[in-house]
């Protein structure tokens, strides 16, 4: 295509234009800080320990799926294989965010609750990504019968926090 | 009509169909579906009426006054205001095409279970082959074909068996599933809408209205395009949104992942239905990236009135080539810091939806205008349905930012 003509010549923006850009700024950047600020208060954290306990048990379960569906001949050992990298990691970093906050007065116990289930889970989903790296398929769907019992404890334990 | 006449009807109608879905709408809808069941799907009816009503509106514009819709943008909302439209819209398209490459290389992963890194720069490599080789028409058209490997979500769905009565339930009860809060559900139903309607898609159409030189005469090729290809897509989008409630809702799984989005397919249909999957997810996301790359272009040269154009030699448009090549080599360098592209298309589908009103009103002012378009001025449906969506798109555009912090990105 050929150029065009422009409409209208920009000039640079006035000291009122500048306040306001500046100040929208600092709202954008305290949100953000917001959004990602650790939890301080005990409901917080309690709120936090949910959400972190829900997503283990879905990336544990997620896990499960994968390879129930690839021992019955559904899914390929490829995607078997990437699924449970992701869920590995995705579990390993979920836990590590949450174990990074300083629980507040009252809540060491809740964190190492948390600890012990989430740490089973990622050593459960590291195991199976061995296994399936391996092509030890018969492994595989041991370890798979025993991941579940780990999502029931998971479970078990997100029933009784907030989310 | 002629053979071929309708041949090129559905190819542009395929190709409409697989242009509509992104990886945007491919995180967004099993998101969704895990989570909120159909209990968003009036979101999907409402942004492809919206799009659609945009689309055809800024394709009757192009075909009348020959001008994309950035061009008519900085002559309606005057320089600055459509400077703040262009910087807004080149960063969310840019980081999108940061996602789309990635969606590519991941698609690639699950084949291969290689790593997704390793495959972002095979994928730019075929992205740049791909424009260099194929002429504009056929590469729509090719991705637009293969990205109809997407209708195997509409199969898989038949095939897992659903209970149709539950499924319409769902899609008629407009509140959040039992343990979600309501603003989570309205950021998600604010995530549906930047994925579906998203800017880029507009300029894009818009500016391959003037690629193709299309005239007032192709009017009808325009609008059977766009309304039978968007419907569809998002008939794409509720079939994705159904298979993942189906597969992950009664056992609690959250989708974070493109791998888990082709699951709820291979549960349904085996490794054949995985594959196909596979293939639809890669056109797709190839198709967008394609799309992306020269939307950021388009934007910036229709701007700056730069000469512009995949139909040129890269040397008449050397601006148009350096900023599209930029913005890859700049898309490749961000995929490769190993940021999760997941995350990314969230932010980027969100601040997108941010944009709509300021993309939405020039199009609307100008297909408004009598004395510029003449018998093609918008008629009374027109109008209703663009002012509606408009409105929508501001109370959209101001909740978006606050829901994001709210609801912590969509995690309470």
């Amino acid at each position: 295509m050929t150029a065009r003509p422009r409409a209208g010549t920009l000039t640079g923006p006035t000291r009122r234009g500048w306040t306001v850009a500046t100040v929208l700024l600092a709202v954008v950047l305290a949100s953000l800080w917001f959004g990602h600020a650790p939890p301080r208060s005990p409901a917080a954290y309690d709120r936090e320990a949910g959400h972190t306990v829900s997503l283990m048990a879905s990336q544990l379960r997620t896990g499960v799926l994968w390879s129930r569906e690839h021992a019955a001949g559904e899914v390929t050992s490829a995607a078997t294989e990437v699924a449970l990298d992701e869920a590995v990691d995705d579990a390993r970093n979920t836990l590590d965010r949450f174990t990074g906050y300083l629980p507040p007065p009252g809540r060491h116990f809740l964190r190492t609750r948390v600890s012990e289930e989430g740490s089973a889970a990622v050593e459960q989903l590291g195991l199976m990504r061995i296994a399936a790296h391996e092509h030890d398929w018969a492994r595989l769907r041991e370890l798979t019968r025993q991941a579940e019992d780990t999502t029931t404890a998971l479970s078990g334990l997100a029933e009784g926090l907030p989310r | 009509m002629s053979t071929k006449k309708l041949f090129a009807f559905t190819l542009g109608t395929l190709s409409a169909i697989g242009g509509f879905i992104d990886i945007g709408d491919l995180v967004a809808d099993a998101l969704v579906g895990a989570r909120f069941g159909l209990r968003l799907a009036w979101v999907t009816a409402f942004a492809v009426v919206g799009i659609m009503c945009y689309a055809e509106m800024a394709g009757r514009v192009a075909a009348r006054t020959e001008r994309p819709a950035m061009s008519l943008a900085r002559a309606r909302l005057g320089p600055r205001l459509a400077l703040l439209s262009l910087a807004g819209s080149l960063l969310v398209t840019a980081l999108l095409v940061m996602a789309e490459l990635s969606g590519i290389a991941l698609a690639l992963q699950l084949a291969t279970s290689i790593h997704y890194l390793a495959w972002v720069p095979v994928a730019a490599f075929l992205v740049v082959l791909v424009v260099k080789v194929l002429p504009f028409e056929q590469m729509e058209r090719l991705y637009g074909m293969l990205g109809l490997a997407m209708l195997v979500y509409v199969v898989a769905v038949w095939a897992l068996g659903p209970d149709w009565g539950r499924l319409i339930e769902d899609a008629r009860t407009l509140a959040p599933t039992p343990g979600e809060s309501w603003p989570a559900y309205f950021f998600y139903a604010v995530m549906l809408i930047g994925a579906q309607m998203t800017p880029y898609e507009m300029f894009f159409f818009s500016s391959g209205a003037i690629e193709h030189g299309w005239s007032p005469k192709n009017l009808t090729e325009i609008r059977v395009n766009v309304f039978i290809g968007f419907p569809l897509g998002g008939l794409l989008a509720i079939a994705i949104q159904a298979a993942a409630f189906m597969v992950f809702s009664p056992i609690g799984i959250q989708v974070e992942h493109i791998s888990q989005t082709a699951l709820p397919v291979a549960v349904a249909l085996g490794k054949v239905g995985l594959v196909v999957a596979i293939v639809g997810i890669f056109a797709a996301t190839f198709g967008a990236t394609l799309e992306t790359l020269f939307a950021t272009g388009y934007d910036i040269a229709q701007y700056f009135g730069w000469s512009y154009g995949e139909l040129q030699a890269p040397v008449r448009a050397a601006r148009f080539t350096t900023v599209t090549l930029a913005v890859l080599i700049a898309a490749v360098a961000l995929a490769l810091t190993g940021i999760n592209p997941i995350t990314v298309t969230i932010y980027a589908v969100v601040f997108s939806s941010m944009l709509l009103p300021l993309a939405f009103l020039p199009v609307l002012l100008v297909a408004n205008d009598r004395a510029l378009m003449g018998d093609l001025a918008n008629g009374p449906v027109s109008n209703a349905l663009g002012t509606l969506t408009l409105l929508v798109s501001v109370v959209v555009a101001v909740s978006a930012f606050p829901l994001l912090v709210l609801t912590k990105a969509g995690a309470f």
